[in-house]
């Protein structure tokens, strides 16, 4: 009961951060229109300021979800793999996913019959392809080793690294300049239907893993404790594994590959909340949400200075590599994970 | 005997040296401004532009090219020479390899590196800036100076600037005319601004560019602006690999979807600072005052 009472006390105040940042989203923009008027006085808005708050709510929900999605995904590779630095970046994932949708940009692919789905379809099959390599590679002799999986993903990233070079060179400079603003992952104002398909990717995702909360605690402890507490290890781990790509796959899809939010958002909640599962994955999920959609409204906003609107992508790294090195130092010689 | 001998090969030693430290040719300013030294004839190019392609074909010099960058296109008989890499990744090997006696470069879109290793190498490099519609009449005349062809560099900047001002709006038009946005790429909405060629060559032919509020050549532009600012004429360039994806800017409540208003432009003749500017300006012109 204790520990029930704690998850809702911990997802009540993410889920007050979040319901913060989303406001501030909403209300903050290059277009000057205000959210007051728009929600008691909508009819009185002009339609550029209607136009200018529809597609500043639209993009807010794909960022919104795009991070609800990320972290998660990021606190599961790390249960299953123990180390604090697995990430659906660093596991290759998005690398997988960056060089299938770097190639779908390159060779102009939007124009065919997927139309402006091509992208993401081609991004989440590049996902799932790599993520299956990482889990293959790491299983030695029917169990899943840790850290042969996590170096499989590092040479994996290296490998998608100079794919996605070698296709940026061979494309003309127009397709190569979309491919470097898409692999430093963006977001913009989506169609309604990707946010629904994106939605219900998180729902299945994130209902997986948090069905699966306890079993991942154990699991994050060892292969030999979970045995030992009755975990049926190669199910929960096929599990976990889909899901998380499932994860990942459909945010990099919609986003492109945005970096550390899988690390930070998790790492900052184990040091205040701890490492169970069942408090951590509701925290971040709506931390994540609140991340994303935080970094994003800046990166909108830094228009007003730069002249020019950066990737998401970039201020979540701007962001998090600060954020992370602090926390970091702060734990100091405590177990980081 | 001895020493005439001696005598001879000394002569004869200083008579290479004196060949080797003065060939024949003569020390020139190109037009981005650099001191180079010019061989007295040129019979040999390779460009590493597409606008310095089209410059020098436009002075007469098409005969001469050996070899281009990768996307040069224009004119179309261009694109069976040999192509020595682009703007980011050209071949140093495959360049000296055609044997130039000058190669031409366009200083905003090749490295100084590329430039600075041909030079090492012994070739001298043209270099063109091509920020302004004055740097391009410069261009013109420079490139035909350097291949000896003054004279048709000349008449190629005269008949760019006469194309220039058939079409240049009446200083009082000036801040009038209809609010234009040149759009690069829809997604992400990446836009001409204030420092481009094309936004002069807006404000030449008397539109508005709506993203002279960015001081970037080629800024992503906010979206939320380019609502407010409601432009009434949208310019969507289109690319060698295609025309970019339309849905998204022709759901847009602007006055220029409202009215029909966006239009599809050669993003080869819109973007490129060489001798076509007067074609880009001209049609500029006729999408601006219909």
């Amino acid at each position: 009961m204790g520990s029930l009472s704690r998850t809702l006390r911990v997802s009540a105040v993410s889920a007050l951060v979040l319901i913060g940042t989303l406001v501030a989203a909403l209300a903050l923009g290059v277009g000057r229109v205000s959210l007051w008027q728009a929600l008691w006085h909508s009819s009185s808005l002009s339609e550029s300021e209607s136009a200018i708050l529809a597609g500043r709510a639209a993009r807010v929900a794909l960022g919104a979800l795009v991070g609800a999605t990320l972290a998660p995904a990021g606190v599961a590779f790390q249960a299953m793999l123990r180390n604090p630095l697995a990430d659906p970046y660093v596991l290759g994932v998005s690398g997988g996913a960056a060089v299938t949708g770097t190639l779908a940009l390159v060779l102009g692919l939007g124009a065919g019959v997927l139309g402006t789905w091509t992208v993401p379809v081609w991004a989440f099959g590049g996902a799932v392809v790599a993520i299956l390599f990482v889990y293959s590679v790491g299983t030695v002799r029917g169990r899943l080793v840790p850290n042969v999986a996590l170096l499989a993903g590092v040479v994996l990233n290296v490998l998608t690294a100079a794919l996605v070079v070698l296709i940026r060179l061979v494309a003309t400079p127009q397709a190569a300049h979309r491919a470097l603003y898409w692999l430093t992952g963006t977001l913009r104002e989506p169609e309604g239907v990707q946010l629904w398909v994106l939605g219900a990717y998180g729902l299945v995702g994130v209902g997986i893993l948090i069905w699966l909360a306890v079993p991942l605690n154990a699991l994050a402890l060892g292969e030999e404790l979970a045995h030992s507490s009755g975990v049926s290890l190669e199910r929960t781990r096929r599990l976990v594994f889909l899901a998380a790509s499932l994860l990942t796959g459909a945010a990099v899809a919609f986003a492109g590959p945005i970096g550390f939010v899988g690390i930070v958002v998790p790492h900052a909640l184990r040091g205040i909340i701890g490492p169970d599962h069942r408090a951590l994955l509701p925290a971040t999920v709506l931390l994540g949400a609140a991340f994303i959609v935080a970094a994003d409204t800046l990166t909108r906003l830094a228009f007003l200075w730069l002249e020019t609107e950066p990737t998401v992508g970039v201020v979540t790294a701007l962001l998090g590599a600060p954020f992370f090195l602090v926390v970091l130092r702060r734990r100091g010689a405590e177990r980081v994970f | 005997m001895k020493t005439i001998y001696l005598l001879a090969l000394v002569a004869g030693l200083a008579g290479c040296h004196a060949k080797r430290a003065a060939p024949a040719g003569r020390a020139w300013r190109d037009p981005a401004g650099r001191m180079i030294h010019l061989p007295s004839e040129v019979r040999r190019v390779v460009s590493l532009a597409p606008s310095t392609t089209e410059l020098l074909c436009a002075v007469g010099g098409c005969g001469l090219l050996v070899g281009v960058d990768r996307y040069s296109n224009y004119p179309p008989e261009v694109k069976k020479l040999p192509h020595v890499g682009a703007d980011i990744d050209p071949s140093l090997e495959k360049i000296l390899a055609l044997k130039p006696d000058v190669v031409l470069a366009a200083a905003t879109a090749n490295a100084e590196a590329t430039m600075t290793s041909l030079e090492r190498a012994g070739i001298p490099v043209v270099g063109c800036l091509d920020q302004r519609i004055d740097d391009v009449y410069a261009d013109l005349i420079g490139v035909g100076d350097a291949i000896g062809h003054r004279a048709d560099g000349e008449k190629a900047a005269a008949s760019l600037r006469a194309a220039l001002d058939g079409v240049k709006a009446a200083p009082g038009d000036a801040g009038v005319g209809a609010r234009v946005l040149v759009v690069v790429w829809p997604e992400p909405l990446v836009v001409a601004g204030r420092t481009s060629l094309v936004a002069e060559l807006v404000r030449w032919v008397g539109g508005v560019n709506i993203a002279d509020d960015s001081a970037r050549a080629f800024p992503t532009y906010s979206r939320e602006r380019m609502l407010e600012a409601a432009p009434e004429v949208l310019i969507v360039g289109t690319h060698a690999d295609g025309a970019p994806p339309m849905a998204a800017l022709q759901k847009l409540g602007i006055p220029a979807v409202r009215n029909h208003r966006v239009h599809l432009v050669d993003g080869d003749i819109l973007f490129r600072p060489g001798p076509r500017l007067g074609e880009a300006a001209t049609l500029l012109a006729k999408l601006l005052h219909p």
